[in-house]
């Protein structure tokens, strides 16, 4: 019996599971990847079982998050019109978000005088998953936390994201896909899917923006940061 | 027969974009290259939506699914999540509802005046 097969429907069987939990209590708490993680978490931890491991037996899983990554390139076209529309205020919010962001983690790592290591694992937080693990490698980053942070932030974004909008009385797709999608990445935009195409097609473009721009200034922002810790 | 196909296609432009990203001087993403490519020849019409939609939705849908040996990770960080956790926790935090603030509130002033 492998370990790849046992692993996979442990994987498998426990996400589905929490699935049908959320879908019962529609609860964004009961978040299926944050909890299907923990229980697998607790089994390698009982069970001696090393993470590299586990890691290379469920790699076919993670393979499919370039190509599920790639394929945001379909909802993308399929709001072109929408996108058209809206240029303007698309690129304004990207930029904002990316700045605003950059600046918030600047700020907090010299206040809480992180070292640059740290931040250089936080700067990509709100970014796609795939991209921060490039960008969080060139800049000297811990690339496992990187992508436990992303992920958190996804799911806090998603947990307050509704409480959010409620507060400042945002009702407007355009305004919630841009939002989920500059302050996250993937994981925001899959839900952003679930509300409808203009939110996911609006979190995509942030999503692929909000990339770009972090990639290309990450190096910079990571400069300025050190500056300061120093 | 059909979404052979349709993995076809998304594995090849995923393994564009990363050749892509390979040979260019600067660093950035594989998968990003390959889904501005893959917009391309859907723009272009080289590529017709229908081609890979079936794939493209299944993907989307459970994507978060995705994430679970990545996050699982997190295990091997025990040590410095310890260490650093009430700094990690607040820059989580903050930084997210502090982006989130700003784009929101960003966004509703543009389609205010639009």
């Amino acid at each position: 019996m492998s370990n790849m097969l046992i692993y996979m429907t442990l994987t498998l069987g426990i996400f589905i599971v929490f699935s049908c939990i959320q879908q019962k209590f529609k609860l964004t708490i009961l978040n299926p990847l944050l909890l299907t993680s923990i229980v697998i978490m607790i089994i390698l931890l009982v069970g001696e079982i090393p993470y590299e491991s586990y890691k290379e037996e469920t790699s076919f899983i993670t393979f499919l998050i370039g190509p599920a990554t790639v394929s945001l390139a379909v909802p993308l076209y399929e709001n072109l019109d929408v996108l058209k529309k809206h240029w303007k205020i698309v690129l304004i919010t990207i930029l904002v978000g990316v700045v605003g962001h950059a600046l918030s983690i600047g700020i907090l790592s010299i206040v809480l005088g992180l070292s640059d290591v740290l931040a250089a694992t936080f700067i990509p937080k709100s970014v796609t998953t795939a991209i921060a693990i490039g960008i969080s490698e060139s800049l000297g980053g811990i690339k496992y936390l990187t992508v436990a942070i992303v992920i958190l932030t996804g799911i806090i974004a998603v947990m307050l994201g509704p409480i959010i909008f409620k507060i400042f009385k945002i009702d407007n797709p355009i305004v919630r896909g841009l939002a989920l999608g500059s302050s996250r990445h993937v994981l925001g935009t899959s839900k952003a899917l679930e509300h409808s195409d203009l939110d996911g097609s609006l979190s995509t473009l942030s999503l692929i923006l909000t990339g770009v721009i972090t990639d290309a200034t990450a190096p910079l922002t990571l400069e300025i940061i050190k500056f300061f810790i120093k | 027969m059909k979404i052979m196909l349709q993995l076809f296609i998304l594995i090849f432009f995923t393994l564009l974009g990363e050749a892509i990203a390979m040979i260019l001087p600067f660093s950035i993403s594989g998968s990003l290259i390959g889904l501005i490519l893959l917009f391309l020849a859907l723009w272009t019409k080289v590529l017709k939506v229908e081609h890979i939609k079936d794939l493209t939705c299944y993907l989307q849908k459970n994507m978060s699914f995705l994430f679970v040996p990545l996050c699982v990770g997190l295990i091997e960080y025990f040590d410095i999540v310890r260490t650093y956790f009430i700094e990690i926790f607040v820059v989580l935090l903050v930084s997210t509802i502090v982006t989130l603030i700003l784009t929101a509130l960003t966004a509703k002033g543009g389609v205010k005046d639009e």
